[in-house]
């Protein structure tokens, strides 16, 4: 419960207070829908929150469909309602074949209202992409179809409008399931004059029903209604700055207004009041930049680790005191990780039997990854190998990057990275990426180690 | 990935990852090999990027 602090402040304010929103006027605005405004390449496209609403989806036809397209694979029906009038049903069918590709799936959409799934286009979608990879493969469809938005009541309709929506089906590749979610992508826009300026605006509705209304459905989190109003007058709507609740008043030229929309959205009155306008949003303050720590310094002692080697026993670096150990921080996805292995391979068969060990730990990656890589080599190596259990995924139990020990112990921040240790566990050289100087330096530490190539 | 990675070779990409910041005219005013958000941060608000 918001309480107004007027209530709380002296009677002469008040008075004043009431004094200057009598002298003020209503003012009102006439909107007009704008289908293009929230959709891809419109002005507020991606710089405001959505949400998106499902289609239920059945194989079982509704009687109103008078006729359906020939499909391919299996019809699937769903109908979304935009508005409160007599036609604010819209049908529409999918036609997904048992083996979907990016141009085999169909839309049909009643955009006419005829009940004829027919005649409204070649049923193609717009943009259809092969999203994800392996397992988690997954098709999206995406349109973008603008419907009527049909107001009034069940008996008779009073007005109508142009609303566009944007529908996005998935079709996951291995387990069958698929979704059809929508949402508004449509906006009322218009001017109101504020004491002789226009001020642009932009009414935006999240239900996805094409309804304006002020009284927030039930529920702990009710969705906004929006006016974006061009306060500042630079033709553009701030995303933060310029958002206001249309539920909530609102100061407009050093007058606070109540709104009352048309549930079309088609007409607006900024009534003067004596509430406190609301706050608008801020543009929230980017997080502070986490400084690089540089890479660990020359001549200090390694800190030690456990690492788990392939057939699940553990491995400490420790064990490997008493020779000269390259570290080599990788990953299996990293391309050049992978490239820079043949030649520390070479390395290490050129200097093994001097003493020198390769030692390799995987990290910020999956253990099936780091498993099926002893399976099946992207690369083949004959130095250790070893997983660092602390690295990064959520398959590995939801630990952080931030908590890997190449990065919490030895501040890796880009991989390969590289560290020559002496016989001692001392630090003698370290080297990020896979560069030129990177393997002539690994060499160079090497020899000053008094190890012979 | 490896044929990926010969493909990215243009870009001197040696590290992963590594943050490439083109301006508007195409051209490269930042590189970084390794993450480091306060350079990049810095780089972006060198090209008026709030």
């Amino acid at each position: 419960m918001r309480i107004p602090c007027f209530l709380t402040r002296g009677a002469t304010v008040v008075a004043a207070a009431l004094a200057s929103a009598q002298a003020a006027e209503s003012l009102t605005a006439r909107l007009t829908t704008d289908p293009t405004i929230l959709s891809e390449a419109g002005e507020l496209w991606g710089r405001l929150p959505f949400f998106n609403d499902p289609v239920a989806l059945t194989s079982k036809p509704p009687a109103v469909v008078t006729k359906a397209p020939v499909a391919q694979g299996t019809l699937l029906f769903g109908a979304i309602k935009l508005g409160n009038g007599p036609r604010s049903v819209h049908l529409l069918a999918i036609d997904q074949p048992a083996s979907v590709t990016a141009d085999n799936c169909f839309l049909y959409v009643d955009a006419n209202q005829n009940g004829d799934l027919t005649d409204d286009g070649d049923g193609k979608w717009p943009k259809a992409r092969l999203q994800g990879v392996r397992d988690k493969a997954y098709t999206s469809f995406q349109a973008f179809p603008v419907l009527r938005a049909s107001y009034g009541s069940p008996a008779g309709e009073t007005a109508h409008a142009a609303y566009s929506v944007m529908l996005n089906y998935t079709i996951m590749r291995r387990e069958d399931g698929h979704v059809l979610i929508y949402r508004r992508t449509t906006a009322r826009v218009g001017e109101v004059s504020v004491a002789g300026k226009a001020v642009r605006l932009a009414l935006i509705e999240n239900d996805n029903d094409a309804l304006f209304d002020q009284i927030a459905p039930a529920g702990d989190a009710p969705r906004p209604l929006w006016l974006m109003a061009d306060v500042d007058g630079d033709n553009k709507f701030d995303s933060y700055a310029e958002r206001f609740d249309a539920r909530l008043p609102l100061a407009l030229g050093g007058t606070t207004y109540e709104l009352a929309i048309a549930s079309d959205g088609a007409s607006l009155t900024f009534t003067p009041t004596t509430k406190v306008p609301q706050t608008p949003g801020q543009r929230p303050a980017p997080r502070p930049a986490t400084p690089r720590l540089p890479l660990l310094a020359t001549g200090g002692l390694a800190p030690d680790f456990t690492a788990l080697r392939p057939d699940g026993s553990t491995m400490k670096l420790s064990d490997l005191r008493g020779r000269v150990v390259v570290l080599d921080f990788w990953a299996t996805w990293c391309g050049p990780c992978k490239a820079s292995m043949p030649a520390l391979d070479q390395l290490y068969r050129e200097t093994k039997d001097q003493g020198v060990v390769v030692f390799g730990v995987c990290v910020s990656d999956k253990k099936s990854a780091f498993d099926a890589w002893q399976a099946k080599p992207g690369v083949a190596t004959s130095y250790p190998l070893a997983f660092d259990p602390t690295g990064a995924t959520a398959e590995n139990g939801g630990s952080s990057v931030a908590e890997s020990l190449a990065r919490k112990h030895y501040n890796v921040s880009g991989i390969p990275t590289f560290y020559v240790l002496d016989r001692e566990g001392r630090i003698a050289a370290r080297y990020v990426g896979n560069t030129d100087e990177s393997k002539q330096g690994l060499r160079d530490a090497l020899l000053k180690l008094g190890i012979k190539l | 990935m490896l044929a990926d990675y010969a493909s990215l070779q243009p870009y001197n990409v040696h590290a992963c990852p590594t943050n490439i910041l083109i301006d508007a005219s195409g051209k490269i005013v930042y590189r970084a090999a390794g993450w480091n958000e306060a350079a990049l941060r810095v780089a972006l608000a060198q090209l008026g990027i709030k």
